[in-house]
């Protein structure tokens, strides 16, 4: 029986990369995994948390979830195109 | 080919554009576009090409700056008079992306030289200053198969078209030869707004990284005419003529052939 194939999940690490050069290292990183795989990008608070899930979504990814960690975030993006 | 942290950083605008992306951006870098004149078309074209990041960029131009040229030709600076215009230009690429291969030919376009030139190239931009080499430019990349975009400008007035030859019409679909010697006056006699060839070269530099992307559409089947004295841009549709005496169904013309001497007002 065929059954699909699991996404992947990817990560990176973004903390301490500043907007927007952050958000072209996860648009890169993205280009990099294929469609329907999952990237897990670790993030700043402040600027970085604020604005990337935001603008990686009007560019048409996925943003599954967002999780705190100790002094920063998680956010989970699936590729859609 | 992976981009550096600088060229990440270098070109950060461009891949943050869907259209473009990373990938894009090593496409463009991949790319080789040659400019044919380094006057006031010319100038535009290859600083925005070069910041670009488009990766090889060949000059072709056989004249000294002049410091008549200056008012438009922004690739040149006043310290350059003299120069050998395809030296200045290869500075002034090189001071702006060092990631841009330059290469330089210093002679005039000719039908002896220019097939051999252009098929190196998978795009030409025709800033060529008189008919004679806008109808030779068009010859060879029809021949050699190489996508071009056609300009010209006077006065207050420029016109653009893409050509992709065989596919859509070329410059002799729409103007079948050169004007006779003395019809039409050159820039040098008749005068040129000096921003026009600002707007028309980046206009040509903006087609030649949409078709290096495939991105868009292009200015094909048509002339874009931009009025700089009414503001205004329009379009006068055209297509490929059965009749074009060079990619119509009987072609009169086979072979490149110079038409005239290599520049405007020169003798040679």
């Amino acid at each position: 029986m065929l059954t699909p194939s699991e996404p992947r999940v990817h990560t990176l690490d973004l903390r301490g990369v500043p907007c927007p050069l952050n958000l072209v290292k996860a648009k890169l990183a993205i280009e990099s995994i294929g469609v329907g795989d999952v990237l897990e990008i670790e993030l700043d608070e402040g600027e970085p948390i604020q604005n990337l899930p935001a603008s990686l979504g009007r560019q048409g990814q996925e943003i599954i979830g967002t999780r705190k960690r100790e002094n920063h975030f998680c956010v989970t993006v699936r590729r859609k195109l | 080919m992976t981009l550096s942290e600088q060229q990440i950083e270098r070109y950060s605008r461009h891949i943050l554009l869907q259209e473009i992306g990373g990938r894009g951006q090593e496409r463009l870098l991949a790319s080789k576009v040659l400019i044919i004149g380094m006057g006031g078309l010319g100038s535009p074209a290859a600083l925005y090409l070069a910041a670009a990041g488009v990766g090889t960029i060949g000059l072709v131009d056989g004249d000294a700056v002049d410091l008549a040229n200056l008012q438009r030709q922004i690739v040149h600076h006043t310290a350059d008079i003299g120069r050998r215009k395809v030296d200045s230009a290869r500075e002034k690429i090189q001071a702006i992306n060092p990631d841009v291969t330059v290469r330089t030919y210093d002679l005039w376009a000719r039908a002896s030289n220019i097939r051999e030139i252009v098929r190196q190239y998978d795009f030409v931009i025709d800033g060529a200053d008189n008919f004679a080499a806008k109808f030779l430019i068009n010859d060879a990349c029809c021949f050699e198969k190489v996508p071009f975009c056609h300009a010209g400008i006077l006065q207050f007035e420029g016109q653009l078209m893409t050509v992709i030859p065989w596919r859509t019409a070329c410059y002799r679909c729409v103007f079948r030869s050169p004007p006779p010697p003395g019809s039409a006056p050159s820039c040098g006699q008749a005068g040129v707004l000096g921003v026009l060839p600002g707007v028309i070269g980046s206009l040509q530099a903006t087609e030649a990284i949409k078709y290096l992307l495939g991105i868009g559409s292009l200015a094909t089947d048509c002339l874009l005419v931009y009025s700089a004295l009414t503001m205004e841009f329009r379009k006068v549709h055209t297509g490929r003529r059965a009749d074009c005496p060079l990619c119509g169904s009987n072609p009169t013309i086979t072979t490149l052939m110079d038409d005239g001497p290599a520049g405007c007002n020169r003798k040679d």
